[in-house]
């Protein structure tokens, strides 16, 4: 290097650090001016001073209607009843609702409020992430309570204190297609009761093309997914008399069930409704308008889905809504299906457990239930609601509501959290595809489950 | 090759002007310019990495107490069949996925590199695209492609007389199927690096082979595929990690069935990590896949470098 090149470098060199030191030096001022900019411009003083406080909120994503009332109406209004209090809403979806608590509660970044399902209850509740709302409950919340069905607000109880409270009950029944019933001979206004009837009826809907293709599948097992694989058999599970642990709320590894003898037929029969009546296929149907589900679309006859289905249709064929039929639980041994709430619940790193629960008061009130369930045609918590809300005078959604009111309803059990039920789907998923035998699927999906509760049990 | 070491005062650097340590100026500056980069390094890299081995033998489960358990984490994965079936299943995508991105890659390489072939810039860049998208929205896609009911693939099957497939929903297809959307995914990438390989072997070595009477497969195979074998190798590293560590299209389109079929070691991870807060369990699962990828790395190196003036 010479001289002269040297000193062009030590030039630069020089030049750049000034420049460093000037620019670095302009961003620490601008960045504290900007951090006293609030301090130096006090406000005037216009009344006694109302303590600011925030909410954080993690609301489930649900449909735009909903997400507009919330944003537009449920929120101003508790912030404009509540001086001083500032909501901030942070969506989540249920495939990512589990990280979101996960780094909630490892940052200590509060959860004031959040959506979550009765069933996800038992797990955070067993670590201590669910705050007891036990004591509002009884001191401020006797002359509401009762206006929600008992057996759903159970649901949310453990270790005898109160978690949660219902804002929307999620219940699963048979629906089918009238017109497809009238095809095939089939009286529309009457549903199959029994398993008997679902293989009889689910024949006779039946349709295939050349190529042996399902055209129509004249019962929908939605099976394709380790969630859906585990609900279809659960399902059946409970309706034979059975369960995945029994009783429902132990926590004992010793109380799982489903491997017994009534496990095994229910598998059996879910097997034979792919293998041997052959009216299902393995793979789920696929509607080709994407907004539409199976049952619109016309590609099964018979399907266990939710209240939504009737949402569905109203919202993307409501001149076909006349076809919609709503049935019953089947009978086995017991006439049951999935009935289970959604919940708010408050999170043990929550800033202010009082404010959380004036917001979650807020949001299970009479009026916001109301106007959050309505437009999407979904099922109620609250009995006040199923007995007088406009809506619910649809005798599609009574249908829905007969379940919970019968007794008809139940659920997951609370010792199992959905990772787990989703092991006992891909076990599910390994007998219907010949890859273990029925019992030694049950077996090893039981063990598994055994492990999960002792694993929970030592956490 | 011989290399000659510089004599002291010849070509080191001067010391002579530094304050401390020993350190020339250009040595402090370029640490200098180096610091940000390590210091994030550090933060999001290191510390992390390292506080893994450590949770790795305790039970961390991010939200009750922490205990430490030693190696039984370690000892625990010994009875897992199910991280041994992961293992399995990522090495089966990686032994299927692997062959076909170096042939394919190569492949289109060579006839994208051929100045006679018009339109060879937008070729490039359409076998590109797969990779600037995001893995997710690819896979929403490709869901649909192989829907059993309604998908092209299986329309495409039954227009020529064929019988329709479950792909997905099949413990025998599901696996290739997700290899062959990774091989149309990712064999742009391939396809570049080799492109670059090629463009960097001087043409005067295939004229004078053709002067010697070099067939264009003796031109092939003793001039580009030698030639070719240090970006061979770095195209075999990066793929063998990069399939191992696969979860985006398992996340999105299998959930890991049916039936086990397509759980990943990486799926593993994220589950017992996540799904089930066993973050202790995770991370000697982590730690395990580390030292796999890192032995393979170096028995392929140790391969590929073999008689390699590297």
């Amino acid at each position: 290097m010479d001289r002269h090149e040297s000193k062009g470098v030590g030039k630069e060199r020089k030049f750049s650090r000034r420049r460093f030191l000037q620019t670095t030096s302009a961003v620490i001022g601008a960045g504290s001016l900007a951090a006293l900019a609030g301090c130096v411009a006090p406000a005037a003083p216009t009344g006694p001073a109302v303590e600011a406080y925030e909410l954080r909120f993690i609301k489930l994503a649900m449909s735009d209607v909903i997400a507009d009332y919330f944003h537009d109406t449920v929120i101003p209004e508790f912030e404009a009843a509540n001086e001083g209090a500032t909501v901030t809403v942070d969506m989540s979806t249920w495939g990512n609702l589990g990280e979101k608590l996960l780094t909630s509660f490892a940052g200590n970044i509060p959860v004031d409020l959040l959506e979550t399902g009765s069933d996800w209850v038992g797990p955070y509740a067993k670590r201590d992430q669910f705050l007891s709302i036990e004591s509002y409950v009884v001191n401020q919340y006797q002359d509401e309570i009762v206006d929600f069905y008992p057996d759903m607000v159970e649901l949310s109880r453990y270790g005898g204190d109160l978690r949660g409270l219902p804002y929307i009950l999620d219940i699963r029944t048979l629906c089918y297609r009238k017109d497809h019933f009238e095809e095939a001979g089939l009286d529309p206004e009457v549903p199959p009761d029994t398993w008997d009837d679902l293989v009889d009826f689910g024949t006779r809907l039946l349709q295939m093309d050349d190529q042996g293709n399902f055209e129509r599948a004249g019962y929908l097992l939605n099976a394709a997914g380790p969630g859906g694989a585990f609900f279809e058999y659960w399902y059946l599970l409970v309706q034979n008399g059975s369960g995945v642990v029994i009783p429902w709320g132990s926590w004992d590894p010793e109380d799982v069930a489903f491997n017994g003898p009534e496990g095994l037929e229910a598998l059996q029969f879910m097997y034979d409704l792919i293998h041997t009546h052959a009216i299902t296929p393995m793979t789920g149907m696929s509607s080709q308008n994407p907004s539409l589900s199976p049952l619109g679309a016309g590609v099964a006859s018979m399907h266990n889905t939710g209240a939504w289905e009737i949402g569905n249709w109203k919202q993307n064929q409501a001149d076909n809504i006349h076809l919609l039929g709503v049935g019953i639980p089947l009978m086995k041994v017991r006439r049951l299906q999935y009935a289970v709430p959604n919940v708010y619940a408050i999170g043990s790193n929550t800033r202010d457990a009082d404010r959380s629960w004036a917001l979650m008061e807020h949001m299970v009130s009479r009026e916001t239930l109301t106007g959050m369930l309505g437009p999407v045609s979904q099922s109620p918590p609250r009995m006040s609601i199923a007995a007088e809300a406009e809506y619910m005078q649809d005798p599609l959604l009574k249908k829905y509501q007969a379940i919970p009111e019968e007794g008809w309803g139940t659920t997951t059990p609370q010792a199992v959290d959905f990772p787990t039920l989703e092991l006992i789907g891909q076990y599910v998923q390994a007998a219907l595809r010949d890859e273990m035998g029925l019992q030694a699927a049950l077996d090893a999906a039981a063990a598994e489950v055994q492990q999960k509760i002792i694993e929970a049990l030592e956490a | 090759m011989s290399i000659t070491t510089p004599a002291r005062g010849e070509g080191w650097p001067d010391r002579k002007k530094g304050k401390g340590f020993g350190i020339t100026r250009q040595e402090r500056a370029a640490a200098l310019f180096i610091l940000p980069l390590m210091v994030l390094l550090t933060v999001f890299w290191i510390v992390p990495s390292l506080s893994s081995l450590f949770f790795s033998l305790t039970n961390y489960s991010v939200v009750s107490a922490t205990r430490w358990v030693g190696s039984e984490n370690y000892l625990r994965l010994v009875d897992d069949w199910l991280f041994w079936r992961s293992l399995l299943n990522s090495a089966y995508f990686t032994v299927g996925n692997i062959p076909l991105l170096l042939v394919c890659g190569l492949a289109l390489a060579i006839t994208l590199n051929s100045a006679r072939l018009r339109l060879r810039y937008l070729y490039r860049v359409v076998f590109y695209l797969p990779l600037v998208t995001s893995s997710i929205a690819l896979s929403m896609v490709w869901l649909w492609l192989f829907d059993p009911h309604l998908g092209l693939l299986n329309l495409l099957l039954n227009a020529v007389g064929l019988p329709s497939q479950p792909w997905l929903q099949s413990t025998q297809q599901a696996m290739p199927s997700i290899i062959f959307m990774s091989v149309w995914g990712g064999v742009g990438g391939t396809m570049l690096i080799y492109l670059a390989g090629l463009q960097g072997i001087s043409e005067q070595i295939y004229e004078a082979a053709q002067v010697d009477g070099a067939t264009p497969w003796q031109s092939f195979f003793h001039i580009t595929l030698p030639l070719l074998r240090p970006v061979t190798l770095y195209v075999l590293v990066t793929s063998i990690i990069g399939s191992f560590q696969i979860f985006g299209p398992i996340y999105a389109m299998t959930q890991g069935g049916p039936a086990f079929a397509t759980t990943t070691i990486v799926h593993q991870i994220y589950i017992n990590g996540f799904r089930y807060f066993n973050m202790g369990y995770a991370a000697a699962q982590s730690w395990i896949l580390f030292l796999l990828l890192l032995g393979l790395s170096i028995a392929n190196l140790r391969l590929m470098t073999r008689g390699l003036d590297v």
